[in-house]
């Protein structure tokens, strides 16, 4: 008797725990769920949140049979886990993917093509009013369109306008990377006395987990016009590389305007110190604007401000090298049409200007951008970012595998500093691991 | 007399000192973090850093709640709880076999138990994703209680059998003679007197369910299937590392295990005595 | 003799469901990645048979010999401080009480905070630049030290790392074995006139060689197949100086999106840790005759 209800209880208990997996086949049986992985949640305030929940609400109210159900997610993990989600025939009806991970997309039979789906079906006004075509064109493989541009990213220069006035210098001066240092060297200072310095003019996070663009990148890409071949094949060991690299060591190891232990920061703890008031400049994704305005501790937060990458010389900016989402249709999803449908929907004028306000996003229309509404001064961020894309707008190819690259430069830094290896060397390393992944 | 007064309380001071000092020791990163989830956001990574909160606020500890991490919680308390029953079950019967019979095949399998414990898990997240996918187990709590047991099930059965050993066999004995089957000896005789040993290996089968991020991260997806930790990861987000609910919902998690460990704290330590010395 | 058969099927039947979990869960998956080794897998794809030439490639990537040497001067040191601080505490909180019972329990507190958290939380500890461990260093004239600059410094700090999570572990491993040793013993040694140090290594040590092989055996399954600690407090750095061979591992399938290369490494470190357990059982098995 004990046994047999025991043995209920257990079958019970694991009918529960299996529930989401019944209650997903039987919401797989109405035709009209479309399921969609993002790192946002619409359930959440916020701006992007909100901008997103709005979307549905208006795509749901124009198809009503059809629903849209999101998956938040892990932000890191939702490429790989898209076409892991593929090889099994269990991948949602879309993915969203970063640019750091379109090789995943690009290079797999995961996607759907959303040319005839999409693109076809856009006006030629539509087409023209596109922001950054680089975006879209990067997708492109032999002619399908594997992916929708959502939101564009870049990196900029961010910095302390407090600071910078007490150099003497002007933003003007942040136009170059030798003007950078030499606001970096004037910002650098020992205010408590005890020989170390409290506020350092450059921030950078090295390390080879949770890393992001760093200078070193930033001035090879703006350097040689990018780090990959047309077929993907790395140019890393070379001397513009050469250049860059030694330059940004120099600024641990020679000119002493950036901690040593940036070669142990992640990117976020960098970011955590600059908010702390730690630095004068860094660069960060133009996206963590808000949150290092939100965590500011010890100045004030209007202080922040930003400007588009340096260059070597002042007539040439750095590239404002395009990242952000991408929104992916499965190709096997049997709601295909719904799912192009709503993606659609999410890339139109009206989406748009929804992820523009309240989203916080770049206007990646031409006539967003035009609109009065982007002059205002609140909105200066997102103007510069997206003049930035329209002069100096770079787009990795997307085939390329370069997820891993830009640690491979923060590594060939990690060897310079420690006086591991020549900057010649550590560049081969780099130029080898990141073409041993295409 | 006063001397040895003086003695005793020296002795007294002295591993009052040590004692002192092995609780810095264990403790200070986790009250930092602490203390830190008191901050106001605007406070957390202040430079110079200042251990006290000034104005401490449990803003970040409403927030995780508003976050929906009573449900989460919940998820992950469901999915211990059914790990460690499933992973003991198992764990009895095999590790009972082991114990009590003598059978061809016995020594392979308690070598194989070994090397199963010796498989790096991040080498099978791939092919373990495929293979629930495949089954429809994806993203469901069934599918991380299965795979928990599975990871932790050889320790178990190697706790267990050390425990079974340690036992007096005459009671079996005389159960086998009054005609009970091998199984109900074990279910109505030696389990209940394994209680020490039985807590002892599900304490380690709970911490592993309760902190596990990377299996779970891989293999779940919707919210309704989300544990703990993974939801706790979410605060290392697209747009920034969010301290304040980080921390506060690491502390909160910390909670329920101390508290279960401490109440189950003497049958933890004397059920590791049979499998410590006889295994 | 019906019954005899009977009998002969009743273990088999005990451990089939474990058996059949394991068989499923842990040796499927494992074949299916022995699979992947033999392939070029690019982005998770199937693209081509080459036979044992990612096991190759692995042996003699540069990168991988690196990170197996610092697995080792990993596993080496955090497994006889982990051990030594692990026996320490438990032979200091032997005794009942209620200050022991405190004290166990405190220890123990960093054992059960997910091993990710624990991680940034000392991360953010030994930062210079985070300002916290100035408080500790300064005072010592070492303000200007940077532990995880430094590859050295920075490998102690991974097995400081070890030993603030797992010596907690060692310590209830050891303390149940202590537990066990009838204190009759110790008393007549001490009639006989044995001191403290005579009775730990004629009674205590052993009597505890089985609790402290299995500890030590844990210990270092769990060291060798790190991941959290160095992807967490280190990132591998600086230099890949702590960059461990789980780590490699776990960057070449989940970052680099090559899954061959990744399943060859993850297949040839079971195989070392079968070498490296049995190396083990033997030692002690030796120990003990002597």
């Amino acid at each position: 008797m004990t046994i047999q209800v025991t043995r209920r209880v257990a079958l019970a208990g694991a009918g529960a725990l299996a529930v989401p997996a019944i209650w997903r086949n039987a919401a797989a049986q109405t035709p009209a769920t479309v399921t969609m992985w993002t790192f946002l949640d619409p359930a959440k305030p916020g701006g992007r949140e909100t901008a997103l929940k709005q979307m549905i609400e208006s795509f749901e109210a124009k198809n009503p049979n059809v629903k849209i159900r999101v998956e938040p997610q892990v932000w890191t993990t939702l490429a790989e886990k898209f076409v892991l989600g593929h090889n099994t025939r269990n991948a949602p009806d879309i993915g969203w993917v970063n640019a750091e991970n379109l090789g995943l997309i690009l290079n797999t039979d995961a996607a759907a093509d959303l040319k005839p789906l999409v693109v076809d079906t856009w006006s030629a006004q539509r087409r023209d009013d596109l922001a950054v075509p680089a975006a879209l064109q990067a997708v492109t493989v032999g002619g399908k369109v594997l992916a929708m541009p959502l939101m564009a990213i870049t990196w900029t220069l961010m910095y302390r306008r407090d600071l910078l006035a007490q150099t003497g210098l002007t933003p003007d001066s942040l136009k170059t990377w030798d003007g950078v240092l030499e606001a970096a060297k004037r910002m650098t200072k020992d205010t408590n006395g005890d020989g170390q310095p409290d506020i350092w003019g450059l921030g950078l996070g090295l390390a080879s987990e949770r890393f992001s663009a760093t200078p070193a990148v930033l001035a090879t890409i703006g350097g040689q016009n990018g780090i990959f071949t047309d077929d993907c094949k790395a140019r890393i060991a070379t001397p513009e590389a050469e250049r860059a690299l030694t330059w940004q060591a120099d600024l641990i190891t020679k000119h002493r305007v950036t901690p040593r232990e940036a070669v142990a920061m992640t990117s976020d703890d960098a970011i955590d110190q600059f908010a702390a008031g730690r630095y004068g400049t860094m660069i960060i994704a133009n996206s963590r604007f808000e949150q290092i305005q939100r965590t500011a501790a010890g100045w004030n937060k209007d202080d922040l401000a930003q400007v588009g990458i340096p260059g070597w010389n002042a007539q040439k900016g750095g590239p404002a090298v395009i990242t952000g989402w991408f929104a992916v249709a499965w190709r096997n999803s049997p709601r295909l049409r719904q799912a192009a449908a709503f993606i659609d929907h999410m890339t139109n004028a009206d989406a748009m200007a929804l992820w523009q306000s309240p989203g916080g996003q770049v206007p990646m229309l031409k006539s967003l951008a035009a609109n009065p509404r982007m002059a205002e001064p609140a909105n200066a961020p997102l103007r510069l970012v997206a003049n930035e894309f329209s002069t100096n707008g770079f787009m990795m190819p997307g085939r390329c595998n370069w997820s891993r690259t830009l640690a491979d430069f923060n590594l060939a830094t990690q060897q310079l500093v420690l006086g591991q290896r020549s900057a010649a060397d550590a560049l081969k390393i780099a130029e080898r691991t990141t073409q041993e992944r295409q | 007399m006063t001397d040895v007064f003086a003695h005793a309380l020296r002795r007294r001071a002295a591993r009052l000192a040590v004692n002192a000092l092995i609780g810095l020791f264990a403790l200070l990163p986790i009250l930092w973090g602490f203390l830190s989830s008191l901050k106001p956001t605007d406070k957390i990574v202040e430079f110079p850093p200042r251990l006290l909160p000034e104005n401490p606020t449990l803003e970040h500890y409403a927030r995780i709640f508003a976050d929906n991490a009573a449900y989460f919680i919940a998820n992950s308390i469901a999915v211990s709880a059914a790990s460690v029953l499933l992973t003991l079950a198992l764990g009895a019967l095999a590790g009972y076999a082991i114990a009590r019979f003598r059978f061809p095949g016995r020594d392979t399998l308690m070598v194989s138990t070994v090397a199963v414990m010796s498989i790096p898990i991040a080498s099978l997240l791939v092919p373990t994703f495929t293979l629930l996918s495949a089954t429809g187990l994806a993203d469901t709590r069934l599918g991380l209680v299965l795979l928990y047991s599975a990871y932790q099930l050889p320790v178990v059965v190697w706790m267990l059998y050390g425990y079974f050993l340690s036992l007096p066999v005459e009671v079996e004995n005389a159960a086998r003679v009054d005609g009970c089957s091998p199984t109900r000896t074990l279910f109505k005789v030696v389990l209940p007197l394994s209680k020490p040993g039985l807590v002892a290996a599900g304490l380690f089968v709970l911490v592993f369910a309760w902190n596990d991020f990377v299996v779970a991260v891989t293999m779940t997806s919707s919210e309704s299937a989300r544990t703990f930790p993974v939801a706790i990861y979410f605060y290392l987000g697209f747009y920034g590392r969010e301290w304040g609910p980080l921390l506060a919902a690491s502390i909160v998690s910390i909670v329920p295990i101390v508290a279960i460990f401490v109440f189950l704290q003497r049958h933890f330590v004397s059920g590791l005595t049979g499998g410590g010395v006889k295994g | 003799m019906e019954t005899r058969r009977a009998e002969f099927w009743v273990p088999y039947r005990l451990i089939a469901p474990a058996v059949a979990l394991e068989a499923g869960l842990v040796i499927g998956p494992l074949l299916v990645g022995f699979w992947y080794s033999l392939h070029n897998v690019r982005f998770f794809q199937i693209r081509s048979f080459v036979g044992w030439d990612n096991y190759m490639r692995v042996v003699t990537s540069p990168e991988v010999l690196g990170s197996l040497a610092a697995t080792a001067i990993f596993a080496f040191f955090s497994l006889i401080l982990t051990f030594a601080l692990g026996f320490a505490l438990a032979l200091w909180l032997e005794r009942d009480g209620r200050s022991a019972t405190l004290m166990r329990a405190i220890v123990l507190v960093p054992y059960m905070i997910a091993m990710l958290v624990g991680s940034m939380l000392l991360k953010w500890l030994f930062s210079q630049e985070a300002g916290l461990s100035q408080l500790a260093l300064g005072p010592l004239g070492m303000g200007d030290v940077s532990i995880l600059a430094n590859p050295k410094s920075a490998m102690a700090a991974l097995v400081f790392n070890a030993m603030w999570r797992d010596a907690a572990f060692a310590m209830i491993m050891l303390l149940a074995g202590l537990k066990s040793i009838p204190p009759s013993l110790h008393l007549a040694a001490r009639v006989d006139g044995a001191d403290a140090w005579m009775r730990f290594r004629r009674i205590t040590l052993p009597l505890l060689r089985i609790p402290i092989l299995i500890t030590v055996v844990r210990l270092l399954i769990h060291f060798v197949n790190i991941l959290t600690f160095p992807l967490i407090l280190t990132g591998g750095g600086p230099g890949n100086s702590t960059e461990v061979v789980v780590l490699r591992m776990f960057r070449l399938g989940f970052q680099d999106h090559i899954l061959g290369p990744a399943n060859a490494l993850a297949i040839l470190v079971f195989l070392a840790n079968l070498a490296l357990v049995a190396m083990l059982l033997l030692l002690f098995r030796r120990a003990g005759r002597l």
